[in-house]
């Protein structure tokens, strides 16, 4: 059996998104990049969004057609992105996405590029019906008048909150 | 479009104190609460995000800072089942609220809120061009130099009164009378105009300057301080005479100088009109008149904070009626 021409991706990577903030909530698995030529590289990603809303997703590639996100090969346009995290996430985004011209100091070998979304959708599969619907919401600060029980992944929260009618 | 009525609760996230001290301290921006909204049937997710925009909208007037969701959670008990991330243009947090956040001022934070969101809907001006109010917020983000963000002000305020003008709900206009009648008259006005001022010995290539027809339209154009007033009666806000005449001048120096009219302003002005004691004091007074008029424009009455008692004494709290 011979070896295949382009090797796989690795299942993770750490890459150092901490380079562009604070991530508010981040992920990490492997995806492709599709272009507006039709083309897609595989890649393994780290991706977070931030608490200014900037969503970026950073990529490690195994070949180096990745280079063009500099403007440094032909002129294609990213146009979508899907990943899997090793949770269960399954993250698309399709449209708006562009190319960055910053890049950190990496210190493992391969090729890098990062880009950044307008959206990011990520779901798993559940047959878990919705109960409710969380927005975060920046720089809002108040004093709640009205008690607020609230199921959070780490328990239920007794706390205040300011009622919306 | 659908029902976009919501009903929920926000609540701060687990470690709001903290990000909240570093919001003001770094001057950046933090995810601080979560608008709580059980699913809904009929609420389809268009009406739901749109719902929720709204109510930002009024959050941020309320909070003098821009306030915007970034990602949505779809909860299935404790357990989060989708998440939607947006990247809003989000602003560095102001410190600059007509209403702050505290305890003692849960209750008339409760009230804007009931206030605030329905105006969006029935405010003929709001309905026009809501992007007046990122004009009027970005003015209190703090990076920029005191003159710089007063003159965002100033900006802010060309920019609601163009709206108010072009909403139709005034009678004062942006013409005296309507263009269409005066444009024919310009011809003979700077006709008219001409031979006073050459009789006067003015060179002709001046003469020509003074009394161009872009001059000469230009008088059929409202007065500021008229719309102002306007303004004021439409939002149902009482302002004496004193300060529209003040915050005139502030403009006007903003606009033509680039100063405060502390800084710039004649010694003639400021015995009709006496100026604020220092530019940080002028730019005080123009925060809290456009906060008295974006309040009101909200359908709010009730306790705030005006800013022109910030230099003195930041415990006071004032009734807008």
């Amino acid at each position: 059996m011979s070896a295949p021409l382009v090797p796989p991706v690795p299942a993770s990577v750490d890459l150092p998104l901490d380079d562009y903030g604070r991530a508010l909530i981040s992920y990490s698995g492997t995806g492709t990049v599709t272009w507006d030529d039709g083309s897609s590289n595989a890649l393994t990603f780290n991706a977070a969004q931030f608490p200014d809303g900037r969503i970026v997703v950073l990529g490690h590639y195994v070949n180096d057609n990745a280079f063009r996100w500099f403007g440094g090969g032909d002129q294609s346009e990213p146009t979508g992105f899907t990943g899997v995290t090793s949770e269960g996430w399954t993250l698309t985004s399709e449209g708006n996405a562009r190319t960055t011209n910053y890049l950190p100091k990496m210190t493992i070998e391969g090729s890098y590029a990062a880009l950044r979304l307008n959206q990011l959708e990520c779901s798993r599969l559940t047959t878990l019906a919705v109960t409710d619907h969380r927005f975060g919401l920046v720089n809002f600060d108040f004093d709640g008048t009205v008690g607020v029980t609230l199921a959070r992944p780490g328990g239920t929260h007794h706390t205040r909150g300011l009622p919306i009618r | 479009m659908g029902d976009r009525t919501i009903k929920g609760a926000i609540v701060a996230v687990e470690d709001a104190d903290h990000l909240h001290r570093r919001v003001i301290t770094h001057k950046s921006a933090e995810v601080l609460a979560e608008l709580v909204v059980p699913k809904t049937d009929g609420i389809d997710g268009a009406d739901l995000v749109g719902a929720v925009s709204d109510l930002g909208v009024a959050l941020s007037v309320m909070r003098g800072t821009k306030v915007v969701w970034v990602y949505r959670h779809d909860f299935s008990g404790n357990q989060i089942v989708h998440t939607t991330h947006r990247s809003s243009i989000v602003k560095a947090y102001s410190p600059w609220a007509p209403l702050r956040g505290d305890h003692d001022n849960r209750a008339a934070s409760a009230a804007f809120v009931k206030s605030g969101a329905a105006a969006l809907s029935t405010s003929a001006v709001l309905k026009a061009d809501r992007s007046v109010v990122d004009a009027y917020l970005d003015a209190k983000v703090e990076h920029d130099f005191l003159e710089t963000r007063a003159g965002k002000l100033a900006l802010a305020i060309e920019k609601l009164k163009h709206t108010f003008v072009r909403s139709g709900v005034s009678d004062v206009g942006e013409y005296v009378v309507p263009d269409a009648a005066f444009q024919p008259l310009v011809a003979d006005i700077v006709k008219t105009i001409r031979p006073i001022l050459e009789n006067a010995g003015i060179p002709a290539d001046k003469v020509a300057m003074i009394a161009s027809e872009g001059k000469v339209r230009g008088l059929n154009r409202a007065a500021f301080r008229g719309i102002l007033k306007a303004l004021c009666r439409h939002a149902s806000l009482t302002v004496p005479s004193k300060e529209i005449e003040l915050f005139i001048l502030c403009r006007d120096y903003l606009v033509h100088t680039g100063q405060f009219y502390c800084q710039g302003g004649t010694a003639e002005e400021w015995a009709n009109v006496p100026p604020a004691a220092t530019p940080l004091e002028e730019f005080c007074f123009l925060i809290s008149f456009l906060d008295r008029v974006f309040l009101k424009l909200f359908g709010y009455s009730g306790d705030y904070f005006d800013w022109r008692d910030f230099p003195h004494d930041q415990g006071k709290t004032r009734t807008l009626p």
